[in-house]
């Protein structure tokens, strides 16, 4: 390796999670880990965070190895909102108390009637939501003075949908100098549920804006109206597949600005000793395979994701209320529907009928998927 | 990455009584 190219990090997702941190616990007590990431707005319900993990956000924020994982902001919600601003608020308070590398945040708006709950389901690529997405991205720039980035969706209604989100990422992303999380396990669920291959798949992402990777686990759907055919969901809650693995090998030596690579899974898939055991070799395997590749990188990064000036807000806030309508309506009818022929039904009676949306093009075992996504999360963690 | 002493037998404390209180 060249002694002066940067090395990628093997990191963790680590949140006040007691379950997580008894299976990070050792890995921390080897010096595996090398940088930490935490969703810093998952503490909505914690009264006081406890010394011992302000002082362990401090000791990797110290170190230029603390990355900050958004989950709540609803980035592409039509109406501009007080918890939307609340969170921005919370956000530049926390980056004045930590030293964050980068702060990301997830692509979609969030389905659910509340700020805390619901799913993040995309959106209909057009100008208009392009406009708020920039707008939204922009804010969080603002806010946390450090890199901006996204994380690619798991879930998408169409082959289409799928084969431009790349393109979409890279026009969104692009104003701020922002960059994307490349979620290999949202890209492995891609290429099950719509039979793609990887190289024709990865290609479509702007590979040279990947500053941080996700691998974790997942499970797998049966569906209901095509029972000979399987879903992939990105649940985070079991072992990470090898096929993953295989992916993070194809992956590290086209990703030229590559900083970070993160293991993520739910504490609550993690309630046995076996299942820490797996967590723990499932992190031993991640690094073995970026020290492997940190040893013969000879990719330059050319792009430290800053911004060259400051960031000019619009006022007043983008807002569009007919794509806020149509968000209502859909969640409603994904968190209701009793089947998928009640929610096909409801989609074409409703004003996404015909629309950028293109609802008639959606996969009918993707939109049962929906379905079940927006019921399982509809009344929060 | 190294932790100091201090600060891992902070954690680990941390995560017991956690662990016990939520039992």
């Amino acid at each position: 390796m060249n002694q002066l190219l940067p090395k990628i990090r093997s990191a963790v997702s680590c949140n006040l999670d007691n379950q997580l941190l008894q299976a990070t616990l050792p890995l921390f007590a080897a010096e595996k880990i090398e940088a930490i990431e935490w969703s810093f707005d998952t503490l909505y319900k914690v009264r006081e965070i406890p010394i011992w993990f302000v002082e362990l956000l401090h000791a990797f924020g110290n170190e230029g190895r603390l990355v900050g994982h958004g989950v709540y902001f609803s980035l592409f919600s039509g109406k501009w909102t007080a918890e939307q601003q609340r969170w921005l608020d919370h956000l530049r308070k926390v980056s004045s108390n930590f030293r964050f590398d980068h702060i990301t945040e997830h692509f979609g708006f969030m389905t659910g009637e509340d700020f805390h709950k619901g799913a993040p389901i995309s959106v209909p690529y057009k100008k208009e939501t392009l406009r708020i997405g920039i707008d939204r991205l922009q804010r969080i720039r603002e806010a946390c003075a450090c890199p901006v980035g996204l994380e690619n969706l798991a879930f998408s209604y169409s082959l289409e949908e799928v084969q431009r989100h790349g393109e979409f990422l890279e026009r969104l992303i692009e104003p701020v100098n922002g960059f994307i999380i490349l979620d290999l396990h949202n890209v492995y669920c891609q290429l099950q549920n719509f039979e793609l291959d990887f190289e024709t798949l990865i290609r479509a992402y702007p590979l040279d804006r990947v500053r941080e990777i996700h691998i974790s686990g997942g499970s797998w759907d049966v569906s209901g109206i095509q029972p000979q055919r399987t879903i992939r969901r990105d649940t985070h809650d079991d072992a990470v597949p090898e096929a993953v693995f295989e992916l993070l090998r194809k992956t590290l030596s086209v990703c030229p600005n590559l900083k970070f690579v993160v293991l993520e899974q739910l504490g609550i898939a993690l309630h046995t000793t076996e299942s820490q055991e797996l967590f723990q070799q499932d992190f031993d395997h991640m690094q073995a395979i970026v020290n492997e590749f940190n040893g013969r990188n000879n990719l330059i990064p050319d792009n430290d994701f800053l911004l060259k000036q400051a960031v000019s807000l619009n006022e007043p806030v983008p807002e569009s209320l007919e794509l806020y309508r149509q968000q209502l309506e859909l969640s409603s009818i994904l968190e209701q529907a009793a089947n998928y022929e009640e929610a096909t039904r409801l989609l074409n009676n409703s004003t996404l009928a015909h629309s950028a949306w293109k609802t008639e093009s959606w996969s009918p075992y993707m939109l049962e998927t929906a379905l079940r996504i927006a019921q399982k999360w509809r009344s929060g963690w | 990455m190294k932790l100091s002493p201090a600060l891992l037998q902070a954690i680990t404390l941390g995560v017991a009584v956690t662990a016990l209180s939520s039992s």
